[in-house]
Formats: C-alpha cells, structure tokens, sequence
C-alpha cells in the first residue's frame, strides 16, 4: 500500500469505512464458506499433502502422533461444525464490537497520533499483515492465517521451525483453489521475509522473544518502526476444580487440559485452584494421572515410523480418540523433575507425582507462574480468590476453565477479556477462541460497521 | 518438630540410634570448633577445603531436617562423608528459605539431647534471624545464624581477603532498607563501621548529595574511604547530583561499593550498563569501583578483584551447573547456575543452589549475568541480561 495515499480527512474517512464495512460482510461470508470448503478438502483429500505433512512432523519434529492426530482432529470437527462461517457473523453482528469501533473514528477526529485511529485508517481489505508464528503445538498458526484470509488481507508467514510442515501444505493447497492473491508469501527464515509495506504484524510466541524478533525485522529494513504489533504472549491457563465429584467425572478433559500437548501451550493448565486440598483429591488424581500415562505407555511404540501400519490406519474417528502421549520426554526433564520432587519433600510440601508429572500445592500468597509444562500448581482456595489471583497473573494468563457444570457459580474477573469456559474446550477451541482476549478476526477488521 | 523448636525421638531426624561419640568420630574437628572457643571452623588451616566440606555435610546432614530430606531423596545419606570428595552434596535450592526453617536443630543423641553439648543449638539460645527485603506480598527467605561470631569472622574474613588490614571509613547509602531493620546487608555495614578506629563511618542521608567537602577533608587527612550502597540508590544519588546542578567528582582514593541490590526496584539495567553510569556519574575511574555478591542466605562475602569477575574467599567454592542437573558442574566459560558451597554457613546449609546466572572463568572466577527468572523480584541482583 502506498503509504502518502493514507487518508488525511477524519470525515471522508469515515464515510468510507462505513461503506467498507458493508460490503465487508458479505464478501467475508462467501470467502468463510469457500475456506471452510478447502480446508475439510485439505483433510479430506489423500492427494492434499496433509499424510505427507503428518509424516514429516512425526518423524521430523517435536509432536507426537498423538497430539498431531488429536489437533488435526480438533480443527477438522469445527470446521465442520462451521466455525468460519460463525465467526464472520459474529463479527458483524457484534453490536458491543460496533460500539466500539465507532467510538474509536471519534478518537481518530481529534488524535491523529492515536495508535487504534491509525490502524483503523491504515487497515482496509488487502492490508498487508505479516505472521510471526508460535509452534509450540501443531498447527497453532492456523487461526491467524484464516483470519487474515477471511478478512480479505494478505498473508506473509514466518513458519516456526517447531511446526515447519502443515501450514506450508494447507497454504500450498489453497494456492490451488483460487487463494494466491491473499497468500502472498512464507518462509521459515527470518532473512527472508520479503519487504512489503506491510501494515500489520501478528505476533504469537513467548515475551522473551519478542523484543529480539522485533528488533531482527527492524535492523533489517523489513520493517518500518511505527508498524503496529499484535503481541500474544499468554502462556497458560487455570482451572477452577469444585468438587471430587468434578475430577472423577471429567476426569479425561481434565487431564487433558493438564497434560495434553505435553503440557505446552497456553490453554494448557498450569494452576488448578479448589476448594479441596490436594490431598483430598490425590487418589482420584493419581488414578487419572497413571491411567493416561498407562494409556500411552502402550501406544509409545506406535508412535515412530517404524510402525507405518498403525499410522496408516488414521481416520476421522480414530483421531479423536488419540491419547497423550510420552513421546517427547527427555531425559533432563527427567532429571530436573527428580530434583524437584526431592525439594517437595525437603520442604514438606504437598505433591502428587506420576510418572514425569507434578502437581505440587502451593499456598494462594506465593504461587508463582507456571514455568515448568509438566509441574501443575494446586492452590487451596475458593473461588473468590481466584479472581484475585486472575489479576495477580495478568497478562500471562490465557483462559479460565471451570470443572463441573455452573460455571454461573464462578465469580467472573473483572477484566473483560475473560471467558470462564468449559474445561472440555481447552485443548478443542472453536476456531474463533480468543487469543489473549483479543478476537484477530474483529482485530483485523476495524472497519467493520 | 516438638516444642522450643526441638526434634523428638518421635520425629523422622531423630538420631536416637547414635551417641555423641558416633559424631564425634565422624566430624572430630568440626565438632572440636563448635565445643570450643577456638578459630571458626570455616577458617582453620590444618584441613584442606574438602576435608571441612565432607564434615559440614554429614554435620547438616545429620541435624537440618530440611537438608537432610532433600539429601536422601537424592539418595545421599550420613555415611557420604567420603563421597564428598568425588562429588559435590546435593545443593539446596536458596528458595528453601523462604519455604522452610533451613536451620540446624536441636535433636536426642541417644538419650540425651545434643544441645548439651552444641550450645548454640539451645532453644533459648539467641540468634540472629536475617529476613530478605520484599513487601509484605512478598515471600521473603528467612536465615537463621545461631551463632553470630561465625558471621562477623566471615565478613571480615571476606573482605579482608579483598581488601587487606588497613583501616576503611564507610558510608552507607542503603535507600530502601529502613522497611527491613533484619536485612543481612544492614547488620555487614554495622560490623564494618564498628571495625574502622576512627569512628567516621555513618549512614549518608538520603535525601541530601553527598558531603564532597567532608569527603575530601577525609582524604585530605590519609583515610581510605569506601562509599557502600545498593547499586540503584547511588544512580538516584547520581541523578539527585545532576538535579541539583552539583557536580560529582570523586577523588581517586574513594572507592565504591556497589551490593548488586536494588530497593526502589524502578529500573532494569545491564550490569556493564550499570558501570559505564556509575563511572561516568561519579566521575571517576574504573577502578574504583567494586561489586560485592552477597544474598541473605549465605554468610560469606564475594568481591570483584578487576572489572565484573567476581572472586570469592577461600572458604567458599562456587560452582556453575546445568540448571536441569545441578549435581553436574559446567566447564569454565558455560552459562548455568550458580551454585554456592558456603562453609561460613554451619548451623544452616553450606550447599545451596542460587536462582542467579552465572559463568565462571578458568581461575574459578565468576560473573552474575542476572536472574534465572526474569520474573522473580528477588531483592539482590536485579540486572537483566549482560549485553552482548
């Protein structure tokens, strides 16, 4: 985009965002069915490239099968479920959202500095939007890309070197289909990110990264300073857990949110909070805790390539029962996790230990953040505190999940970019959750009226 | 744990099972120091290093529960006493002391309780308890010194290793510290002050620059002069200097004192950052300034003997080690963590594993390149990353 074309009038600006806005809707809607369409084709289709991509990843990255198969399978089942679809219309029917938006044009009208104004001056369908990928789990850029697709942009990719082969298939074949003018560009290499005036970056990924990132992109002329960021850095989740009755019933999603993905990423559990002391709930745990890890103890061999018959096997159905898996254990978590159990006991702390997992309580006043993916904090304390604890946290919180079924019972932080969600959808997200509060559909939109 | 803070025949570190003649065989000189009024033992010169190391284990071993669980869980146990020369003991994680009573205790010996002997273990005994700066939010590591002289030998010790026997006039400058009257650092700046015969060592006020006339007239008279502070109070000093439209020039016999701590936590730096401001605002040499390592939980003092290399004295042994596996030690020049073997610290843990990053060079030097945890709000070694 030519940068002196920028508009200057306040007014004829907004004029023109008004009648961008509309027409907005509607081409977003098709481009949602038609995404929707290729994408279940990417599953679907054994020439799409998604076996190979699969293989790859198994065989040349950190993710199990398992978690490969359970995210394809998660991702596949909202998609047929119409998320894309949902999420344009939830876009445009968000009056709350529109509120906003006009609130943000009256801003514009007397601070032209305002950095929001300029993004909603600056961001029009075929902005340039540059992605910094996370790939802590498979597939976590997805929602970026579909975003940016859906709103009309165009997408430049850095690929993490986690998860360097599914989202290059899928770009690959929506090329195909009729997408190259949106996909302009991806790479898995920094230097190689071609300068396009870009109007936007969305970055995912740890806060300890960011500033190197940024700076790297800058120094190297691909990017220009004022070029607004969109920085998600959460990096877990907690879990209000209410009764024993709640574990032993949900004691699968439970654990999935804990343990899946092995433990990383951010709407992973990292802090369970209850009303019941560990000790209470330790045999309910630990039961749950063994039986998954018994669970994949013997899928472990059918977790490398040297058993193509069981991963020739895959199917829709059989992908949403993938297990957590072992796979990815090293031995220095091994050793580290030996090391802490050990201080848990020097120190007479409560701890549940299963295998290389911990669940260690902690007294509300002092529990840190998370740090470790498999050590899980247990805090004793009612559900008032958590919101307390919800500050405390800040911006390194992700989501808050509930175990049980009122979840009207949990005191809603006041911050509100928090949802208390079902624990069932931590690890299975509609493809519209919200990243760190944000929705990147209606971040990327700020033109929709 | 029973009452007065001793351990019961009922209680897991019980050693009802041994007699005092048992340890005194197994740790004869140890427990000879500790009996007598004779040289601390951290600085007796008839056993090498290891040798006191090995004894102060298995002493720990045997009478802090907290160490000893740790050990044993790590499969170690009182009769390792010569296996403390192939391999370091287990190191404590320092965040024990905030999370337990990381001390020596009382205990039967048979039946008969080992305080009779080991005094300072008595429960009216009185001892100094250090608490680690931080707001009431904050949990704070607690270290427990239940026999002071040992600490007063080891600051001095410590800093005459560093700095010999001549006479050093102190000025503090410890913005922050009144909310913490048990701060470690206090009672070390008291303990130098009381050692300088001419009594001119004070705390400079904070909300005033600093007397360069006095200061001048004291150089003036042949007196060594060292300006001792947390590094962020002498950058508000300096910026106080600069408001105030008065000129900073130290003369080149001042020294100062930088402790790594910060109090008005408003600012992150990076320690060669740090220096270049320090140099410049004082407006003086490179030389002159010093860095001192110390945490609330150890009783021994490092310093810098040239630029950032930190140099601990003969009784301490750092180590860096893999921060996954902190019984491996790293070769000189990789980063990890810094470990700590403080054998200053008898009635505590002489084995402790900091929460600091850190490199060591091919002397057994050391620099701190800032915390493990970026998060943490430890009150000591506030700087972020080195640059470069």
């Amino acid at each position: 985009m030519d940068k002196s074309a920028r508009p200057k009038s306040h007014h004829s600006g907004s004029n023109e965002v008004h009648k961008l806005g509309k027409n907005w809707s509607k081409q977003a809607k098709d481009r949602a069915y038609l995404l929707q369409k290729h994408l279940i084709k990417w599953f679907d289709d054994e020439q799409s490239g998604m076996q190979e991509a699969i293989q790859q990843s198994i065989s040349g990255t950190d993710f199990s099968s398992e978690d490969i198969y359970f995210q394809l399978s998660a991702i596949k089942s909202r998609l047929e479920t119409g998320d894309l679809v949902h999420w344009v219309d939830q876009c445009t029917n968000d009056r709350s959202s529109k509120d906003q938006s006009i609130e943000m044009l009256d801003i514009q009208s007397t601070d032209n500095e305002n950095k929001e104004a300029y993004r909603t001056t600056q961001l029009r369908e075929r902005s340039n939007i540059l992605c910094i990928h996370a790939g802590n789990l498979p597939l976590v850029g997805l929602q970026d890309v579909i975003a940016i697709l859906l709103a009309g942009h165009c997408y430049t990719g850095k690929i993490s070197r986690k998860d360097p082969y599914f989202l290059p298939s899928i770009l690959s074949w929506l090329i195909q289909f009729g997408w190259r003018d949106q996909i302009q560009h991806w790479t898995q290499n920094t230097a190689d990110i071609p300068v396009n005036n870009y109007d936007e970056v969305l970055f995912a990924g740890s806060e300890s990264s960011l500033s190197s990132v940024r700076k790297t992109l800058i120094e190297a002329r691909i990017l220009d300073e004022e070029i607004p960021w969109l920085n998600r850095t959460a990096s877990f989740s907690i879990a209000y857990c209410p009764s024993k009755k709640a574990v032993i019933e949900q004691s699968t999603e439970f654990m999935d949110a804990l343990m899946r993905h092995g433990g990383k990423g951010c709407r992973s559990v990292g802090v369970v909070v209850s009303p019941l002391g560990l000790n209470e709930l330790r045999i309910p745990l630990e039961n749950a805790m063994k039986n998954v890890l018994e669970q994949n103890s013997s899928l472990r061999q059918a977790n490398t390539l040297e058993q193509p018959d069981n991963l020739e096997q895959y199917n829709s159905s059989n992908i949403k029962e993938a297990k957590i898996p072992l796979k990815g254990v090293n031995r220095s978590d091994l050793t580290s996790l030996t090391y802490r159990k050990a201080y848990n006991i020097a120190v007479d702390r409560v701890f549940v230990g299963v295998g290389d997992w911990l669940i260690e309580e902690h007294p509300i006043e002092y529990v840190p953040e998370p740090s470790n993916n498999r050590v899980v904090y247990w805090v004793h304390a009612n559900k008032e505190d958590l919101v307390n604890l919800v500050e405390r946290f800040g911006s390194a919180l992700q989501s808050i999940y509930y175990l049980g079924t009122n979840a009207s019972d949990i005191k809603k932080p006041y911050i509100p970019s928090f949802d208390i969600e079902s624990i069932d959808s931590a690890q299975r997200p509609p493809l519209y959750w919200k990243p760190d509060g944000t929705d990147i559909l209606r971040y990327l939109c700020p033109f929709i009226i | 744990m029973g009452t007065n803070g001793r351990l019961t025949m009922n209680e897991p570190f019980s050693i009802s099972s041994q007699t005092i003649e048992h340890i005194k065989q197994r740790i004869p000189e140890l427990y000879a120091s500790l009996t007598e009024s004779v040289t601390p033992f951290f600085l007796n010169n008839t056993l090498n290093f290891e040798e006191k190391l090995a004894q102060i284990f298995v002493f720990q071993y045997i009478l802090n529960p907290v160490y000893q669980k740790y050990c044993t869980a790590l499969g170690w146990s009182a009769d390792d006493y010569s296996r403390c020369f192939e391999e370091l003991p287990p190191l404590l994680p320092v965040q024990a002391f905030k999370d337990a009573a990381v001390w020596t205790h009382d205990t039967l010996v048979g039946d008969t309780e080992i305080s009779t002997y080991l005094t300072h273990l008595k429960a009216d005994a009185q001892p100094l308890e250090f608490l680690s700066s931080g707001t009431s939010a904050m949990q704070r590591s607690r270290h427990r010194v239940l026999n002071p002289t040992f600490y007063d030998a080891s600051i001095r010790a410590s800093w005459q290793a560093r700095f010999g026997k001549d006479n050093w006039i102190i000025w503090a400058y410890t913005p922050g510290y009144s909310e913490n009257p048990q701060s470690s650092l206090l009672y070390m700046i008291d303990r130098l002050m009381e050692w300088d015969h001419t009594q001119e060592s004070r705390y400079l006020s904070l909300e005033e620059c600093l007397p360069l006339q006095q200061l001048n007239k004291l150089v003036e008279d042949g007196h060594r002069v060292m300006l001792f502070g947390a590094a962020f109070g002498w950058l508000d000093l300096i910026e106080r200097h600069e408001r105030e439209n008065e000129p900073l020039s130290l003369p080149r016999e001042v020294s100062i004192m930088e402790t790594g701590g910060m109090k008005t936590f408003r600012r992150s730096i990076s320690r060669v950052d740090l220096f270049d401001r320090l140099v410049q605002g004082f407006n003086c040499a490179p030389e002159q300034l010093h860095t001192e390592y110390g945490m609330t939980e150890c009783l021994s003092q490092a310093y810098t003997s040239k630029g950032l290399w930190l140099k601990s004295p003969d009784w301490v042994k750092i180590v860096v080690v893999d921060p996954d596996q902190p019984n491996k030690v790293l070769e000189s020049g990789q980063e990890g963590l810094i470990g700590i073997v403080d054998l200053a610290n008898i009635y505590s843990c002489s084995f402790m594993l900091t929460g600091d990053r850190g490199v060591q060079d091919e002397e057994g030097r050391f620099q701190v390149l800032g915390r493990w945890e970026p998060t943490s709000l430890r009150g000591c070694n506030f700087l972020m990353e080195q640059d470069g």
